[in-house]
């Protein structure tokens, strides 16, 4: 192996597991031995290329859609469902917890899919990665997956994703129009939005009286307020080089070098304003009023504010101007058994009832602004919860677009730590 | 020289506690966080219901003490997902183990008395299975199983049997090596004596050779079932629609654990001391109240 290059894996959560991925990823590598592309390396750890080969080598699949599995629909795509019965059964593979029981239970309550007698059975599954190993070694048979963007743009380079025959999913009308064609499905005829998240900043407003708006004024605040306490920045390659690249008002997934150049000097400007860089328990300390400045998730912010209720001391922003939005989506595998109940499945999350519950329980906003109307004051006026549209058309979902971005950021980003 | 003896007494029994407090802290912190509530601002988010039916996603932090409460204990008893997936993992883990303890003890009784010639190569084969990194295998075993199943339509699916077969490969291993060693370490004289009294192989290996190997093949299946219960590697890699107890916990991190999990941990913890401690009292009676057995018997099972 000549060429060597840092193992980043994407993952968005939880982070917690992410170092123990990237080893994983790597003992792969070294035990297989066999020449691998760079760019599954990097972004599949290695895993997913040993499922591919086995199953390029195993079935001898001709031509490249398709990948191991028999692939029913996937290649072809366009096949329509329209008029097919619904199958008695729905595999679902989900982050545990991530739905309400409800949904579940009334989904089976509709008088369609209680007459085709669908049972759902779901298995659940810890990081996109290992969505990606499983779908990439095929064999399992999940109807419905739960993939973030990034993961998204991989399945459909690699045809793992069947084409929605949206006369089956009507509703999908109430998603809103920009969540509908994005940067990781163009042509928005591979995924439906389940719920997204974006970053943002909080700070203590007793000691930072100033108002800051964009992601820049953060950084401008870092050098300026680190005397007054700790402050902290999102760890993790794909958020700092990304973040600082928004911040500068540039594409967050540019291959440019210009703009890495411009992003490393605003990165190694403020890194003596930046105490401490995490990603994974900056809830806890935050909540206790530790952190002065820092960045945030919004979700994560929302607690954090609500935690420090009594004192009012922190202010949590939307960043104006560019930032970062990340998004899960619900797509059907190319090969899925029962994409009719699939497709069903999708359309019914998409109802504005089932929304709503849906948000309720799990606390993500879902872009559909008929639910978001229907949901109580403290969800639908919390911009934490319900971050403006007006906000999120700048925000940008950030993708590992190729192996040498991954690595111009990787660069930066292992300076930006090792530098203070 | 009383009070020196007194005083090196006192050193050990603190060094005593000090190991038993690092051994045994963490489980109690378990326990204890299994009383836990959810943060008070998601109980103020949620009114009207009881604590342990909020949402994971809203829990907010459960790793600092919020207050006490009893609930999860139901709550975890009632989950739809933990439950089925913590009698899945028991059932495969007591496949595998059970399984693994019979190849194990065949391979065993092979290999002890065969020449090196033919032993070394298979010696080779058992070590390496524990030796390889378990992801390697887990890998090599998704890619079989799935061609396996695609050319012999009568190979299981990714599921239940394959997480067992998995499993397998790596217990009969390990299980091998424990009865080996302790079949080795018994001599051969017994036997002989068994075969000079006319005893046949079969009736030598009932009355002579496994009642000396139970301690032995006893300690291979609980270890056997440890590590299948609680393995996370092999199992994610191949269990394609099957909920193990680890995968759902590990995907449960995303959005928050909830002391669900810690009560029910607490469960199968008092479970585990429950059955050690039966053992211990049946042992003891067995053996006609002679402790000495019953530590030589737990001295062997590695207790």
């Amino acid at each position: 192996m000549s060429q060597k290059e840092p193992n980043q894996i994407r993952i968005l959560a939880p982070r917690d597991v992410k170092p123990k991925l990237d080893y994983l990823a790597r003992e792969v590598q070294e035990a297989v031995g066999q020449p691998i592309s760079r760019r599954q390396a990097l972004s599949l750890g290695g895993l997913a290329v040993l499922g591919l080969s086995a199953a390029a080598c195993g079935t001898a699949s001709t031509g490249t859609g398709g990948g191991g599995s028999a692939a029913p629909s996937g290649s072809t795509g366009g096949t329509s469902l329209a008029g097919k019965p619904i199958e008695n059964m729905l595999e679902i593979f989900n982050w545990s917890e991530y739905d309400d029981p409800s949904t579940y239970e009334n989904f089976k309550k509709q008088s369609e899919i209680t007459a085709a007698g669908t049972q759902i059975h779901e298995t659940y599954y810890s990081s996109n990665d290992e969505l990606l190993a499983k779908m990439n070694a095929g064999g399992a048979g999940y109807d419905i997956i739960v993939p973030t963007q990034n993961a998204v743009a991989q399945l459909l380079q690699e045809n793992k994703l069947m084409k929605l025959d949206m006369s089956l999913i009507p509703n999908i009308s109430n998603i809103n129009a920009s969540f509908l064609k994005t940067n990781f499905d163009p042509t928005g005829e591979y995924h439906v939005a389940k719920d997204f998240g974006t970053t943002g900043f909080y700070y203590n407003n007793t000691i930072i009286t100033e108002k800051l708006e964009t992601m820049m004024d953060f950084y401008n605040a870092l050098p300026k307020y680190v005397s007054k306490g700790r402050t902290n920045v999102l760890d993790g390659a794909e958020e700092v080089v990304p973040l600082a690249l928004l911040a500068l008002g540039l594409d967050a997934n540019t291959d440019k070098d210009e703009d890495f150049a411009a992003a490393k000097d605003l990165l190694m400007k403020i890194r003596p304003g930046v105490t401490t860089i995490v990603a994974s328990d900056y809830i806890n300390d935050a909540s206790a009023g530790k952190i002065i400045l820092g960045q945030g998730w919004n979700g994560d912010m929302r607690r954090i504010v609500q935690a420090r209720k009594a004192q009012g001391d922190i202010t949590a922003i939307n960043p104006t101007g560019k930032s970062e939005i990340w998004a899960d989506s619900w797509c059907i595998p190319s090969d899925a058994p029962h994409p009719v109940a699939a497709h069903h499945w999708i359309n019914w999350l998409c109802t504005p009832t089932v929304a709503v519950k849906e948000m309720e329980y799990h606390n993500y906003p879902i872009p559909m602004q008929s639910a978001i109307d229907q949901l109580g004051p403290e969800l639908k006026d919390d911009p934490l919860f319900n971050v403006p549209t007006s906000l999120t058309d700048n925000y940008e979902y950030i993708l590992n677009v190729s192996p040498e971005v991954v690595q111009k950021r990787t660069k930066i980003y292992t300076d930006f730590k090792a530098a203070g | 020289m009383a009070p020196k003896s007194n005083r090196s007494k006192t050193g050990f029994t603190l060094w005593a506690v000090v190991v038993f407090v690092f051994l045994y802290l963490p489980i109690a912190v378990m326990v204890l966080f299994a009383f836990n509530q959810p943060a008070p601002e998601a109980i103020a988010n949620n009114p009207g219901i009881s604590p342990c039916d909020i949402p994971a996603t809203q829990i907010g932090n459960v790793s600092v003490w919020n207050g006490f409460a009893t609930c999860w204990f139901n709550k975890g008893l009632h989950d739809p997902t933990y439950i089925p997936a913590i009698i899945t993992s028991a059932q495969i883990a007591f496949i595998a183990a059970a399984v693994s303890v019979i190849l194990g003890l065949m391979a065993a009784l092979a290999l002890a008395r065969m020449k090196p010639r033919g032993r070394i190569p298979f010696d080779i084969l058992v070590y390496l299975t524990l030796v390889v990194p378990e992801i390697v295998i887990a890998v090599a075993a998704l890619i079989f199983f799935v061609q396996a199943h695609n050319t012999l339509p009568i190979f299981p699916k990714l599921g239940f049997w394959t997480i067992v077969l998995g499993q397998i490969i790596f217990n009969s291993s390990l299980s091998m090596l424990i009865i080996r060693a302790r079949f080795v370490g018994m001599g051969d004289t017994l036997e002989e004596a068994s075969f000079d009294l006319g005893a046949g192989p079969l009736a030598t290996f009932r009355q002579v050779t496994f009642p000396r190997l139970i301690p032995a093949v006893l300690s291979a299946f609980l270890l056997s079932f440890t590590f299948s219960f609680d393995d996370y590697v092999l199992p994610a890699f191949t269990n394609g629609t099957t909920n193990t107890w680890p995968i759902v916990l590990y995907s449960a991190v995303r959005f928050g654990i909830t002391p669900a999990v810690n009560a029910l941990a607490t469960m199968m913890l008092l479970l585990t001391v429950g059955v050690i401690a039966l053992t211990v009292v049946i042992l003891r009676r067995s053996r006609g109240g002679s402790t000495d057995g019953v530590a030589k018997n737990f001295a062997a099972l590695g207790v």
